[in-house]
């Protein structure tokens, strides 16, 4: 519990961009190892024949299930986006120009987002 | 970096990261297109396909490892003892092999 509250008191005394991609990167990250024993479960249903998997797979086919479907698209875009701009500064060197590489991830992110926004409905 | 032997994992996390940008792109492109689950006919051709099957097993591993090693830079933050330390690499390892093994078994197990 004390290095929890130290993490957020370090987040707080450092806040900024830099910062927030981290922590995101961090959460979707955790969430989305969690996510993958979910999706390989669900998976198994196909072993139950077509009715079976069906029946499982049309649970997420309500407005609940496509908003936690964008949601998780948007969880995998800004823990790629972010992967990408990070692997590219470390690679490069690119340490100078990363203020501009973190506009251009959030653009891309932004234009994913936008551009994949039909799954909600 | 925390130690002289990090070299491997750190660019390991990079290389598969990589892998699972392109992978999961196109396994959402194709199979999620539009949102919603697909339907069992379109899985069922993926699990009979050798190339989907290879291209899953190598996504799986190459997901497992990316997300078990960063869930272990997370936990190497914590600055914990030397016991947790090596109990939590052990869970680790247990989970990473016990998801493989799943996994591989639904990719490879299926027959119409």
């Amino acid at each position: 519990m004390e290095t929890i509250r130290q993490i957020i008191n370090e987040i707080k005394l450092n806040f900024g961009a830099e910062v927030v991609s981290f922590t995101l990167h961090r959460v979707t990250g955790i969430a989305l190892v969690c996510f993958l024993f979910l999706h390989i479960w669900t998976l198994s249903a196909v072993f139950q024949g077509p009715e079976a998997f069906n029946t499982a797979a049309s649970k997420f086919d309500s407005p609940a299930g496509h908003f936690m479907e964008y949601m998780l698209l948007l969880a995998v875009i800004a823990h790629l986006v972010n992967g990408v701009r990070i692997t590219l500064i470390e690679l490069f060197d690119l340490t100078a120009v990363q203020g501009r590489l973190q506009l251009v991830s959030v653009g891309v992110f932004v234009f994913i987002a936008g551009y994949t926004i039909n799954i909600l409905f | 970096m925390t130690n002289g032997s990090s070299l491997w994992p750190w660019l390991l996390q990079r290389v598969s990261g990589l892998l699972l940008s392109t992978g999961v792109i196109v396994h959402f492109w194709t199979l999620h297109d539009g949102g919603g689950p697909p339907v069992y006919a379109e899985v069922a051709a993926r699990l009979v396909s050798p190339c989907w099957v290879s291209f899953y097993i190598l996504l799986l591993a190459a997901l497992l490892y990316h997300g078990l090693n960063g869930l272990w830079a997370v936990f190497l933050d914590f600055d914990t003892g030397h016991s947790s330390k090596s109990v939590f690499k052990t869970t680790l390892y247990v989970i990473g092999a016990f998801a493989f093994y799943t996994g591989a078994t639904v990719l490879t197990g299926f027959s119409p």
